[in-house]
């Protein structure tokens, strides 16, 4: 693609697509009229639980009129007067259909049955994610929780993040890491929501383990392309996570044995079918193993996390809905008393649902997210305290509106205060280190959004949406001019309040699908995505101390463009799917270290950066098996990811290091009998893009080495089996529990963790290249139960 | 703080996970040879010399032979220029010792490639005292080695440390500089040590070098992105203060040293 295309006159551009947009709306609101037209409209529940459910199918018989349940269950389809046979549906649970004489707007609550306890058999009908043919929506991935619980995973611990890793386009961002990367963006491009709150740091102890505990969690969905308006803030990637509501027909105690951890949920009414409550803990406690160590060193250290998630709903009359979610999750490490770091993320969130009329559906939202990390320090006389955080609040209004059953428009407005600090530290008197704190940074994000999802004709949808956001960078502080060398050459003072700068940016998103017959369909779509904070770090593991900076009158806003188009097709009577997207991504204002960037000490964080572009195309291959005793899915992915930044690799195009051109996964799960469940996942990479030295040389007496370009090496490829087993134990009539089992790696691959360079041990005249790896063989067991 | 990553991947790695190491071969391809430049004045005699080698290929041997019949000159800022000659091979020498406050120019020819580098000779900052403690928390029964000084009021100093175990110099490299510690006492505990272990009766030498910015900036880079150890920033060459396309560094500092004998 040429560059050329970026520097197109930002006004015009700007007032062709708003013009574009206005008439597109002006069009089908003149369309709609003619017949007396009546409004079905209501939720859909679970019978059993009383959750809400997502993405429930409402249809009428016979005809292609229908649509799905919000993010809170709620629906509304508008008909003409007359006789109708409505059908609900939903992944799992029992269809139920309803016979219905339309004259006037009708209001219908439907509660599904399950589907388990009917059926005696053992088919396995896989509850991932139904994908529509018609939906304009593509690259999107919905798990659903029950759909992981077989998947073997490292130290058996059910992580939703390493899940989704299996994924084509989805890769992970090392060994075991819960972090990772979509379609060539990096770590820090997603978008995590949890109940709508940002998680600034998803992971736990480096990354081995994610923040979601898969026990709280009801639905995941993960966008790698084609988001809707309602999404913003992250070049990549969104990953909306949304919590369980709490079972509000009657109580229920779940929680599980593992190695590595235990957990607890409980959830259950609180006025039987109006309100409910949930609780759903994790700890950690390899630490108390670590006490009955031999070695000091390891039984005067501390090692764990835990998680904490709760939730409240209450409905209040037929037209309102509250909900209030809250997350807390701290890991905490020390070294005897003299070092030791805690950090973790808190989120809360309180919505209120309303209907404003039977076509009308009105959500707010008022969003806090924390995220910080203390260290401290005892060493001889030296005695301080290393904090940092990052805070927002939040308050989000949306409306859908389902004008007719062709035009399904969602506007909305997005209001976040950021507040972030760096790093302050406080020290004894007495210390080396002197009491000191980088400058707090504050700003302001506004967005708005409208976007309308059109049945243009049976086999045409298209979804055609604009979002527009306003990135103001507040005082109080100091602002910096920096030269080529990273020399700051002016300061700028600013202060409480007074605005710096304010960034503008349209993010456009378009989607079309084209249903060839029943079968199959094709899509297409186009999105931008800006992103204002942004991590700077150059390792591919997480660390608690990774830093978030904001966009400044020099860190430029990220922005991504992104046209993908797929095919999509059914097969053997919806037993399995078949899924092929192609993508290409052009991101700018990229953010990389100088060399040798000390950033950690530094309020001018500028002067240690580059900046630059990148680049990111592939093709995305997965057939997926939903039915049948096997289930599973075989997934590979063929891309290039590179970057171009002023500074390095002589300012030409190099690999990023998350650059894999191949991406194999294989999941599958095998139900034996009522009693066994198999599973077993193969998974194979390209070695990542490293850089090895291109010679060596001695300075005092040590060898150290000469590089030359980026990225230009690659690690041995990845790959490893793992397995897993599930014993369903004797079922009660008031208790089911299951043993699993599972080995990650189970032919010990090693597969390398990093390469270092050194002088050989056994031959100090030579250098050598060690490679370390991690977890041969790791088997676990875990014990789960609930009633 | 930048050990902070470093502290925690150990820990996790040693108490938590089973990891393992083994050498592998790797094929590079070599690139062109690039001169090195080591050049240092100090304010002790015998502290002038400069090095001059070149890079070598990944899978040769250690020995890295010197660059001979090259011009090596040092000026100072009062005019001076002084010639050093070559000792044996590579090594070029002067009895030329600096003074504090003053600013040297490296001048290098080697058949007619130029190289120059400027540094200035930081003010002396006295060593204060060199002491050992066992801080058994990274591993059992470990010694570590201690410094005190006083940073004098004022941004802008840096310190490099070099240990010597029995006369043999430790390779690890220390530097700090007083952004969080500005004309504080200050007791810094030398983690950098690449040797295993220091034990009873062992003397144990500390140089403290006072360096200037530019060369805490090459240490910093050198120790953070060129010594092929787990990555705590992309692989890359050190920022080096000499112009003209080679690598390594010309540094004018004070030396000051204290000895201690392990109890």
């Amino acid at each position: 693609m040429k560059e050329e295309m970026y520097n197109w006159d930002g006004g015009l551009y700007l007032r062709v697509l708003l013009s574009l947009i206005l008439i597109l709306f002006l069009f089908r609101a003149n369309k709609a009229s003619g017949q007396e037209k009546f409004t079905v409209s209501g939720t859909v529940t679970s019978e059993k639980t009383g959750e809400r459910l997502i993405n429930a199918s409402v249809k009428v018989a016979d005809k292609s009129i229908g649509t799905i349940t919000n993010d809170y269950g709620f629906f509304s389809l508008s008909l003409v007067k007359g006789n109708y046979t409505i059908e609900i549906s939903s992944i799992g649970l029992q269809e139920k259909t309803i016979e219905l004489l339309l004259e006037k707007n009708f209001k219908l609550n439907i509660a599904l049955d399950d589907k388990e306890q009917k059926l005696q058999d053992v088919t396995v009908k896989s509850s991932m994610g139904a994908r529509s043919l018609s939906s304009p929506q593509m690259s999107v991935e919905r798990l659903n929780v029950q759909e992981i619980k077989n998947i073997p995973v490292l130290f058996g611990e059910r992580d939703v993040m390493k899940t989704i890793q299996l994924l084509p386009g989805i890769k992970a961002a090392s060994e075991g890491n819960s972090g990772f990367f979509v379609r060539g963006g990096a770590a820090d491009q997603n978008l995590i929501l949890l109940d709508e709150a940002p998680v600034y740091n998803a992971s736990h102890l480096l990354g081995f383990f994610s923040t979601f505990n898969s026990d709280a969690i009801k639905d995941i969905t993960v966008y790698k392309g084609g988001m809707p308006a309602q999404y913003g803030g992250r070049l990549s990637s969104v990953l909306d996570i949304k919590m369980n509501d709490g079972n509000n027909q009657e109580n229920t105690v779940s929680g599980g044995i593992g190695l590595i951890s235990s957990k607890l949920n409980v959830e259950g009414p609180i006025e039987k079918g109006r309100s409910s409550f949930l609780v759903s803990g994790r700890r950690t406690y390899a630490d108390l193993f670590l006490k009955l160590a031999k070695d000091s060193v390891i039984n005067k250290s501390r090692i764990y996390f835990y998680d904490l998630n709760t939730k409240l709903n209450y409905k209040i009359g037929d037209k309102d809905h509250l909900y209030v979610s809250g997350y807390f999750g701290r890991d905490d490490l020390g070294l005897h008393n003299r070092f030791g770091i805690n950090w973790g993320n808190g989120t809360g969130t309180l919505r209120w649902n309303h209907i404003i009329n039977s076509k009308l559906f009105s959500n707010t939202s008022l969003t806090f997210s924390n995220y910080n990390f203390n260290i401290n320090v005892r060493i001889e006389a030296n005695d301080f305290n290393i904090f940092s955080q990052i805070r927002d609040w939040n308050i989000k209004q949306e409306f859908q509106l389902y004008s007719n059953n062709s035009n399904n428009i969602r506007f909305g407005i997005n209001s976040i205060y950021h507040t972030l600090r760096p790093g302050e530290i406080t020290s004894n008197a007495t210390a080396g280190i002197s009491n000191f704190s980088l400058q707090k940074r504050y700003s302001w994000e506004n967005s708005g959004y409208i976007s309308n999802t059109w049945k243009a004709t049976d086999n045409f949808n298209l979804s055609y949406g604009l979002r527009f956001t306003a990135f103001s960078i507040l005082g109080k502080g100091n602002f910096y001019n920096v030269d080529a060398d990273g020399k700051v050459v002016d300061t700028f003072r600013y202060d409480r309040g007074e605005m710096v700068k304010t960034y503008f940016n349209p993010e456009p998103r378009i989607a079309a699908s084209y249903q060839l017959n029943n079968t199959v369909s094709v899509k297409a779509s186009y999105v931008r995505n800006v992103q204002n904070l942004h991590l700077v770090s150059n390792s591919t593991t997480s660390s608690p101390t990774d830093k978030w900076i904001a966009s400044t009158n020099i860190i430029k806003p990220e922005i991504a463009d992104q046209v993908s188009i797929g095919y999509y097709k059914n097969l053997r009577d919806n037993n399995y799917e078949l899924t092929v997207e192609a993508y290409y991504k052009y991101m700018q204002n990229q953010i990389d270290y100088r060399s040798g960037a000390d950033v950690y000490n530094n309020d001018a964080i500028e002067t240690q950066l580059l900046f630059g572009k990148g680049r990111a195309y592939g093709i995305e291959w997965l057939l997926r098996k939903r039915a049948g005793k096997l289930t599973g899915w075989l997934s590979y992915t063929l891309s290039k990811t590179e970057r171009k930044i002023n500074g390095i690799s002589n300012d030409k195009w190099y690999n990023a290091r998350q650059d894999r051109t191949h991406d194999i996964a294989i999941v599958s799960s095998y139900k034996l009998s009522k009693k066994w469940t198999l599973s077993a996942n193969w998974i194979f990479y390209t070695g990542d893009a490293v850089t090895y030295p291109a010679g060596k040389y001695t300075i005092n007496d040590r060898v150290v080495f000469y590089y030359t370009e980026r990225n230009a090496y690659r690690l041995p490829n990845y790959h490893r089996l793992d397995l897993g087993a599930a014993m369903q134990l004797k079922k009660k009539k008031w208790s089911t529990s299951e043993l699993a089992f599972s080995i990650y790696n189970a032919y010990g691959r090693e597969n390398p963790y990093s390469i270092n360079f050194r002088e050989s041990k056994t031959d100090p005249g030579k250098t050598e290249a060690v490679q370390i790896a991690l977890f041969k063989y790791v088997p676990s067991i875990s014990y789960n139960f609930k009633f | 703080m930048k050990d902070t990553r470093n502290i925690i991947s150990a820990l996790l790695l040693i108490i938590f996970f089973s990891s393992c190491e083994k050498v592998i071969d790797v094929k590079v391809n070599d690139a062109d040879k690039k001169y090195v430049i080591e050049g240092e004045i100090t304010d002790q005699q015998g502290g002038c010399q400069v090095l001059i080698s070149q890079t070598k290929s990944f899978s040769d041997n250690n020995d890295f032979a010197g660059i001979s019949g090259a011009k090596v000159t040092i000026a100072d800022d009062a005019g001076v220029v002084t010639n050093l000659t070559e000792n044996s091979s590579g090594i070029y020498k002067s009895n030329l010792t600096g003074t504090e406050g003053r600013k040297y120019i490296l001048n290098v020819n080697i058949n007619g490639a130029l190289f120059t580098a400027t540094s200035k000779m930081p003010a002396v900052v006295p060593l204060d005292s060199v002491y050992v403690t066992d801080l058994s928390f990274l591993r059992e029964d470990s010694k570590w080695v201690n410094v005190t000084y006083r940073d004098p009021v004022g941004l802008g100093n840096s310190y490099r440390f070099v240990e010597y175990i029995n006369g043999v110099k430790d390779k690890g490299i220390y530097i700090i500089n007083d952004d969080l510690s500005d004309g504080r006492n200050t007791t810094n505990t030398l983690f950098s040590r690449a040797n295993s272990e220091i034990t009873k009766g062992d003397t144990i030498k500390v140089e403290m070098h006072c360096i200037d910015a530019p060369l805490y900036k090459y240490w910093f880079s050198l120790s953070q992105s060129a010594t092929g150890e787990t990555e705590t920033a992309a692989p890359s060459n050190p920022v080096t203060n000499i112009t003209g396309d080679a690598l390594g560094y010309f540094s004018a500092h004070t030396v000051r040293s204290k000895s201690v004998i392990v109890k």
